[in-house]
């Protein structure tokens, strides 16, 4: 069922004397429906992950399977189709083209793709409408408060027909409260199917995820043992 | 708030292979508009070049074109004509002509002095409302003579006589009244008196016009208006297409360097369309459109500043070149192509960014680091070859015997001007490395050139041809009107 | 953990009896602090030794009991409110000292440590986090208590990515400690 598969993915940039080991021998499975949360500190790596897993940049090492296939078998064309159709991307902050209307960006992804624009706004005022800014569809992003932006930048990374999310620092910029809006979202949108990884150096906002996985200096150090279901509670109550 | 991801909507078979197909071209080319429309200010530099160049090429073009004597002058509307001298047979060779060819315009011209000079007029006969010979004879004021006591002179021969509405105008014993004021459209230095046909019984020359029917042979004495004209390849027309062509060339060069540093300013936004899904063709598609707009609306609004600067110097050009020029004669056939030459100066201009903008990583231009620039190693070979063979060829043109050597000419010149564009990364390169002694802040000017030598040889290239137009034109014209005797 | 104070606000809206007292409490603090009833009677019986507040019919004994603030106890209520705790002095810290303890022992290696607790922490933060996913949109008190825990237990993860990025600054300079000057016996304590 995993639908986002990272095996021994390593990392380096340079060479000799200069080469940094971004990340080293990660292995890590995601599931449709599941939200993954990558912590850690600063250089540990995270962002480098998420540009890997979602075709960016390539693995010096390792393979990395999205619903099965490996992306070392994608052409440079195949890979931007997969960006286009399955993998959406929420950044920290300066998500949105400035020039274009809220409705306009979350539909860029499908007009992209070939979808005629009449379509392709339908669709885009169904997500705006779907995390409540279709009053604000015809706005710039200049004109929208940071929260907001957030918010049509995971429309446009859940617009279509996507399965997985990869956001980086996607509360960075905003809030206590409007962070938690957005992991809200996100979070909604794993509960109708989407995988996601959220990477972050927050644990408030990495303790909205299933799981939460624990970067340093490029490795997996460690990982959160899911919290037991109500019925392994009661099977261990009555069988002591 | 919940967020909805639908079912599959969008069957496979509606979206087309890569590249996003219309739509896809749609969308980048609706952000290229949007971003120009926000950030024309940018371009500043590139789009008031488009407009002068565009402009002065038609005013140019329209003063240059409409300067000479029209095409048809002396013929009117008229395909041939006849010139014939004083005869006694004079009536019988018009009636013979007029046989051959069916309809004609017969003008008669007897030339005169005036008393007291050596300025001559003509006393003319022609029929106002000839078949062909309208486009040579206007009305000023008052009206054409129609008995044989009446009489029209120009305003200079009015002038000369000292005569007036109702005044006398006595020549060879016989004296008419002047009852209007006449001109030749085509050629406002002509002066003459015009009386009804009929009334030149002396004429010194007599031009028929007429329009030979196909079939019909005529003598050596017919002239048609190309056999008259000079035929010379360097007429108005090809000298301002031939500058212009070059004034686009140095706008292009410019340009590069303008579109360049726009393109990386905006290199988070491209990388962030690469996160979504562009291609690299739909990227280069979205610079180019860039450059595209940009020429296409400074082209729209330089034609239009020609039009309006044309409209008033128009009346400084019928006074100079002595004949009357119409509102609208704008030669369409260089405007025309000089407006999408403009255009496609820009769209060749910003091919180059759009295809080093492609070629950036996308996490790269995420992070809106620059890209260090790469070290182009180009062999100097071409250029120098480029310039020996501009220097031979200008030398075998100035020294072909007088007249020729014209194809050596604008062979070198074209050598000269591929020669300059190789050999100005070189000239960069070059300076940056003997200025070593110079002062700091040269220095550092000609070490930032010579890092980024794509965008500074190109400016270098745009100046020298800058030059170089200016000295083909000032050399031209020394060559033309050098002759004191001229 | 100030439940007399808590009682009083409770009775400043009007008289209660005890049962209801600690129901209420227990309710209106999102269910997370249970309170047993002779902790209440203890407290309320103190209270009225205080004169902050009195019972309604004297002399009555018995489980309903009504209990009334007094105005001394409105009085005591509103300073209360108004004065912030003295947080002056660091508590001592558990945490605190298993770091130190490990930073001195050679043999241990200390991020392990950290990570250990880092982990436990954001796994009860998602226990945490659950809860506010599901019943806090709409109680507000529930919500506010949930909020406080989480940001508790985040300040302690932060302070333990702070140990980390210390140690990590700590191992690229070797630290000389100076000898030479005697330590200064400091009681660390921070001026009211």
């Amino acid at each position: 069922m995993s639908f986002l598969e990272l095996q021994q993915v390593s990392k380096s940039y340079g060479e000799g004397q200069t080469e940094v080991h971004a990340l080293s021998n990660i292995t890590l499975s995601v599931d449709r429906g599941g939200l993954v949360a990558v912590m850690g500190p600063s250089g540990s790596g995270k962002s480098t992950l998420l540009t890997i897993a979602g075709s960016l940049e390539e693995p010096t090492e390792g393979e990395v399977l999205i619903d099965g296939q490996p992306l070392s078998s994608l052409s440079r064309n195949e890979k931007a189709r997969l960006r286009r159709r399955t993998v959406g991307f929420v950044f920290q902050d300066f998500n949105l083209l400035a020039g274009l209307t809220a409705v306009e960006n979350v539909s860029l992804p499908l007009e992209l793709d070939g979808v005629g624009a009449r379509r392709a706004r339908v669709a885009g005022l169904q997500a705006l409408e779907d995390l409540g800014l279709a009053d604000r569809a015809g706005h710039f992003p200049d004109e929208l408060s940071g929260g907001e932006r957030q918010r049509v930048a995971i429309a446009r990374a859940v617009v279509g027909d996507r399965h997985l999310v990869l956001a980086d620092e996607p509360s960075g910029a905003l809030d206590s409260t409007n962070g938690e809006a957005v992991m809200r979202m996100i979070l909604a949108a794993c509960k109708r199917g989407l995988a996601a990884i959220v990477v972050t150096h927050d644990a408030q906002l990495a303790s909205w995820a299933d799981r939460v996985v624990f970067l340093r200096d490029g490795r997996i150090v460690d990982q959160t043992i899911p919290p037991p279901s109500p019925e392994a509670l009661l099977q261990d109550v009555r069988n002591p | 708030m919940t967020v909805m991801t639908r079912p599959r909507e969008f069957s496979a078979a509606e979206r087309l292979p890569d590249n996003g197909g219309r739509p896809g071209r749609r969308a980048m080319t609706r952000w290229a508009w949007r971003l120009f429309r926000r950030e024309w200010r940018q371009q500043l530099l590139v789009l008031a070049l488009i407009v002068v160049a565009v402009a002065a090429t038609v005013i140019g073009a329209a003063a240059a074109t409409n300067s000479p004597p029209p095409k048809n002058a002396g013929f009117g509307t008229a395909q041939d004509l006849v010139t014939l001298g004083p005869s006694p047979a004079l009536a019988h060779q018009i009636a013979a002509v007029e046989h051959r060819v069916g309809r004609v315009d017969v003008i008669e011209n007897q030339s005169l002095i005036i008393p007291g000079t050596i300025e001559a007029y003509d006393l003319r006969s022609q029929n106002p409302h000839g078949a062909f010979g309208q486009p040579m004879l206007a009305l000023v004021s008052g009206r054409y003579p129609t008995t044989t006591s009446q009489v029209a002179v120009t305003a200079g021969v009015a002038a000369a006589f000292r005569l007036h509405f109702g005044g006398t105008f006595s020549e060879g014993g016989t004296s008419r009244r002047v009852v209007g004021i006449v001109e030749n459209p085509q050629s406002l230095l002509d002066a003459f008196a015009l009386v009804i046909p009929g009334q030149v019984h002396a004429p010194t020359q007599v031009t028929v016009l007429f329009d030979k029917p196909p079939g019909v042979r005529l003598g050596p004495n017919v002239v048609t208006p190309s056999s008259v004209s000079n035929n010379n390849p360097l007429n108005p027309e090809t000298i301002v297409m031939a500058l212009a062509t070059l004034g686009m060339l140095l706008i292009a060069l410019v340009a590069v360097g303008g579109f360049t540093v726009l393109a990386q300013r905006r290199l988070r936004s491209i990388g962030m369309l690469g996160s979504l899904g562009a291609t690299d063709r739909n990227i280069r598609l979205v610079v180019r459109m860039n450059g595209v707009v940009v020429g296409v609306v400074g082209t729209l609004l330089g034609a239009v500043l020609g039009v309006l600067a044309w409209l008033a110097y128009r009346p400084h050009v019928e006074a100079s070149s002595h004949h009357l020029i119409g509102l609208w004669a704008l030669p369409w056939a260089v405007i025309g192509p000089s407006m999408g030459l403009a255009v496609l100066a820009t769209y060749f201009a910003a091919s180059r960014p759009a295809r080093a903008m492609a070629k950036v990583p996308i996490v790269t231009a995420l992070s809106g680091r620059p890209p260090s620039p790469k070290p182009a190693h180009r062999s100097i070979v071409p250029g120098v070859l480029a310039i020996v063979a501009a220097i031979l060829l200008l030398g075998v043109s100035g020294a072909s015997s007088h007249g020729g050597g014209m194809p050596e000419l604008i062979f070198g010149l074209v050598a000269l001007i591929v020669a300059v564009i190789l050999l100005a990364p070189l000239c960069v390169s070059a300076l940056a490395r003997v200025s070593s002694r110079a002062p700091i802040g040269l220095r550092l000017a000609l070490r930032d050139l010579a890092r980024y030598r794509s965008r500074s040889s190109t400016a270098l290239a745009a100046v020298a041809l800058g030059v170089l137009i200016a000295v083909i034109v000032a050399v031209a014209a020394a060559a033309r009107y050098g002759n004191v005797l001229d | 953990m100030s439940v007399r104070h808590a009682l009083l606000g409770l009775l400043s809206e009007g008289p209660k009896y005890g049962h209801q007292l600690r129901q209420e409490f227990e309710v209106r603090t999102g269910d997370v602090w249970p309170l047993n009833v002779g902790q209440v009677y203890t407290t309320l019986q103190r209270l009225e030794r205080d004169g902050m507040v009195e019972s309604a019919d004297d002399g009555a004994e018995g489980a309903q009991k009504d209990f009334r603030i007094t105005p001394s106890g409105e009085r005591e209520l509103l300073a209360w409110l108004r004065t912030p705790p003295d947080l002056t002095s660091p508590p001592r810290d558990e945490l605190v000292i298993k770091v130190l303890v490990a930073l001195a022992l050679p043999g241990i290696d200390v991020r392990d440590v950290l990570q250990i607790h880092r982990r436990y922490l954001v796994e009860l933060m998602q226990q945490w986090t659950r809860l506010k996913e599901d019943e806090a949109e709409f109680d507000l008190p529930l919500a506010l208590v949930v909020d406080a825990e989480l940001f508790r237990l985040d300040s302690v993860i932060r302070w333990l990515d702070a140990v980390d990025g210390r140690l990590k600054r700590a191992s690229l300079e070797t630290f000389e400690p100076d000898t030479s000057v005697p330590r200064l016996r400091r009681r660390l304590a921070v001026r009211r």
